[in-house]
């Protein structure tokens, strides 16, 4: 399998254009295959007869894989591995160097060690094999494992193995302090050095006893190798130490994992918002004497992206392993505070909603939140997201998206400012009601055109503002 | 008895006049004026015109007629009104009054004081801030101090006075009444070329003189009630000769060292302090020596832009807490 280009790492045979006994000449095209950049075919690396077709149709191989091998003149085979080429992706392979090999029981080795990508890591950074790219960062933490004179000469005094204490200085640096702290460690028991740093300091402050195990708790987590980890909480009188509760331990694993799985392209969308909030103000008291409660402006975006989302199927979607799931009803989450933390209540089947349904259907949800009635099932099933926070102060801001939905909408503050607008033909600068719609969607299945036309129209919908209330 | 720094400055020649009388001060309205800044108020009255001496705006004159005066065996106190002019006088104090032990084979020596008035904080700008003292603690034969407080304000002064050779004393203007202190009444001394520790610590050294001690020991107030470190603030008291046992002292029990002073940061004592350290304590450094001076400019005429370019309290706690994470 030859190398298509840098960050290509594998290649999948589309097919065979040759089969087992023909005789090819060199240059000829052996097989189609697909890789990350290009499709091509690859050409033979020389004269004979296929011996043996390696790989089959469909299947995924590393570079350096063979696929085929070929008998050249006088029966000696040679393996079909056409020489790493540092092809630009865009260019057809470089022709192959490789001479047939004289022993037909040469065993087909790949030039590079590849371990195959893990599964959720994004092909095109795989820069380099990974053997290599781990080769460069061990070298990396060598460089980077320097120690000021003093802790070398602790070190060398005491017989300490300086790699084995977990540094608190700048960038990780061991500092003379965390080296006098391991050696008091050792003297109180030898513990795990690296954890006790953080329980020596934490327990050693006045601090109320039922905090303790949450204290403890945070040290054993911290991790005791390389890398980062945040400076060690130093207990000072009339800190409160909350522990997490379930809810907020869930919704900080929901958010790193959405922030570290998708790769969020945060877009935004200046709204006008005057002709909706005259709509509004029409119907502001009437609603209200109907259906008992205000109309606010989230049913009305609401009912904007549920409009939005039936003409761009692509954005009411989920991501399932390696594929994407395309679904039907538009289940749209609507993010509220609560006093456990944030909650994310689904308005269920909105595509057959009307405005006032919808709205209606929002202020059940924002009671049942107060009256803390909210059940699994209301939480369950969402398929895409709006986030109203609201309030003064935010200009706009970008969501972190509720997996493994695909974005989510996040108004920002609704206010008045000075826009251009045209009458006429004619530009004048007017006092406008704006709004700020930003949308956070997952690059790994929305490309940005899409991304951009829903937005757009979600935008477009909001201004026109063309609702039955 | 409590005095302002000032007061002390002036006690000090007061009792030194009192006690030898080949003591005398000369310099611009040291006379009738009493000085501007009121450090020799009182000394013509108490001492007459032949032992407090008003002199023409010449500071090279001032220092130049001091140094004979010393070699023939008097000991004059020279005023220069503000340190900045000190450069006028610049030729008589490294060529002459700092070679004239050297010059003379150790026969003739010149036992002259220098009161040069510096320093920045007072909205002074460019011509009346300026800390001139790294020009001459490079130049062997002088001796330069610069007290940062009232005891030793009058304690150096009263051995600058009683020493054999030329001294540059640097007084802080910002501290002539700011600070107070009860001093003793009995005749004291504080011994040029010796350091103090003015608070013990042992998370990190801050090494300063003159007018940022007082910031200095602020800080170091500040962050060890915010963040628990203590640090041991060394006050060098003298420049020249450098108080190396005390520096490299406070080097080694700490690892790390912050140098502090209102002198702009290039070619400033902090250089110096900071060379010492590295070439002789090296093995005990668990960080790189940092120091915290002046911006590499003038004093702005500007008091917000003043106050950007010197050193203070927030920007020294900023400093030692920046370097105590190293």
């Amino acid at each position: 399998m030859p190398q298509m280009g840098e960050s290509v790492v594998e290649g999948t045979i589309v097919k065979w254009l040759v089969k087992e006994g023909d005789v090819v000449t060199e240059d000829q095209s052996l097989c189609e295959i697909s890789t990350d950049k290009v499709d091509t075919e690859i050409p033979s690396p020389g004269a004979g007869r296929i011996a043996k077709l390696v790989a089959q149709e469909g299947q995924t191989l590393p570079v350096g894989a063979p696929l085929a091998i070929i008998e050249a003149d006088g029966a000696t085979a040679a393996v079909a591995k056409p020489a790493i080429a540092s092809a630009p992706q865009s260019s057809p392979p470089s022709k192959p160097t490789g001479a047939p090999a004289p022993s037909p029981a040469a065993a087909p080795r790949p030039p590079r060690e590849i371990r195959p990508a893990a599964p959720s890591a994004p092909r095109a950074e795989a820069r380099v094999p990974a053997p290599a790219q781990a080769a460069l960062d061990s070298a990396d933490d060598e460089e980077h494992r320097r120690y000021s004179p003093v802790v070398l000469k602790m070190a060398a005094e005491r017989g300490i193995d300086l790699s084995k204490i977990s540094g608190t200085g700048s960038g990780g640096r061991v500092s003379k302090r965390d080296v006098s702290r391991y050696l008091e460690s050792l003297r109180a028991g030898g513990a795990q050095p690296s954890d006790a740093n953080g329980l020596a300091a934490a327990s050693s402050a006045p601090v109320s006893p039922p905090i303790k195990p949450a204290l403890a708790q945070a040290a054993a987590a911290a991790p005791s190798g390389g890398g980062f980890h945040p400076p060690v909480y130093q207990p000072r009188e009339g800190d409160i130490v909350e522990p997490f509760t379930r809810r907020r331990k869930l919704i900080a694993e929901h958010m790193v994992f959405s922030k570290t799985h998708s790769p969020h392209v945060p877009t935004v969308a200046e709204v006008d918002m005057t002709r909706i909030s005259r709509l509004r103000d029409i119907h502001k008291a009437a609603f209200a004497a109907r259906e008992g409660f205000a109309l606010t402006m989230l049913p009305l975006v609401a009912a904007a992206a549920v409009r939005a989302l039936k003409e761009f199927p692509r954005m009411n979607a989920s991501v399932v392993g390696d594929a994407v799931v395309l679904r039907r009803e538009i289940n749209l989450g609507i993010a509220m505070d609560s006093d456990e933390g944030l909650l994310v209540p689904v308005l269920k089947r909105a595509e057959g909603m009307s405005v006032v349904g919808i709205a209606r259907e929002i202020a059940a949800l924002q009671r049942k939140v107060a009256d803390k009635k909210i059940a699994a099932d209301d939480l369950a099933g969402g398929s895409f997201t709006l986030s109203n926070p609201g309030r003064e102060g935010n200009l706009y801001g970008f969501a972190i998206i509720n997996q493994p939905q695909v974005g989510i909408l996040r108004m920002g503050e609704v206010k008045k400012r000075p826009v251009v607008i045209e009458i006429d033909g004619a530009d004048a600068i007017a006092i406008r009601i704006m709004m700020y719609l930003a949308l956070s969607y997952d690059h790994r299945v929305i490309d940005g055109v899409l991304g951009n036309r829903f937005l757009y129209r979600t935008a477009r919908i909001i201004e026109e503002a063309d609702f039955e209330l | 008895m409590e005095l302002t720094y000032i007061k002390a400055i002036n006690s000090a020649l007061m009792e030194e006049m009192r006690r030898d009388e080949n003591v005398f001060v000369m310099g611009e309205d040291v006379g009738e004026l009493g000085g501007a800044f009121k450090a020799t108020e009182g000394l013509l009255e108490a001492f007459g015109e032949e032992r407090v001496i008003d002199t023409p705006i010449s500071e090279a004159l001032i220092v130049g007629a001091g140094i004979g005066a010393a070699v023939l065996g008097m000991r004059p106190v020279l005023e220069m009104q503000f340190a900045d002019f000190i450069s006028c006088a610049f030729d008589q104090i490294v060529n002459m009054a700092a070679t004239t032990r050297y010059r003379h084979g150790g026969q003739v020596q010149c036992p002259l004081v220098v009161r040069a008035p510096s320093g920045a904080g007072i909205h002074g700008a460019l011509f009346h801030s300026q800390n001139p003292e790294a020009w001459f603690t490079r130049v062997p034969g002088l001796k330069v101090v610069a007290p940062a407080t009232v005891y030793d304000a009058k304690g150096l002064l009263k051995a600058a006075i009683r020493d054999n050779n030329p001294v540059i004393y640097f007084e802080h203007k910002r501290l002539y009444r700011s600070i107070k202190e009860d001093l003793p009444d009995a005749d004291f001394t504080v011994p040029l070329g010796v350091a103090e520790v003015r608070k013990p610590g042992g998370d990190l050294s801050l090494i300063t003189y003159g007018g940022t001690l007082g910031q200095s020991l602020d800080a170091a107030k500040i962050v060890e009630k915010e963040d628990g470190l203590a640090v041991e603030v060394l006050d060098l008291r003298t420049l020249l000769p450098l108080d190396r046992e005390a520096i490299l002292a406070t080097a080694r029990k700490t690892g790390k060292v912050l140098i502090v002073h209102e002198d702009r940061l290039t070619g400033g004592i902090g250089g110096e302090v900071a060379a010492l350290i590295s070439e002789h304590a090296f093995e005990s450094l668990d960080g790189p020596v940092r120091r915290l001076g002046a911006m590499d400019t003038h004093v702005a005429f500007s008091p917000p832009l003043e106050e950007a370019i010197l050193p203070n309290t927030n920007k020294i706690v900023d400093a030692i807490r920046s370097l105590a994470a190293y």
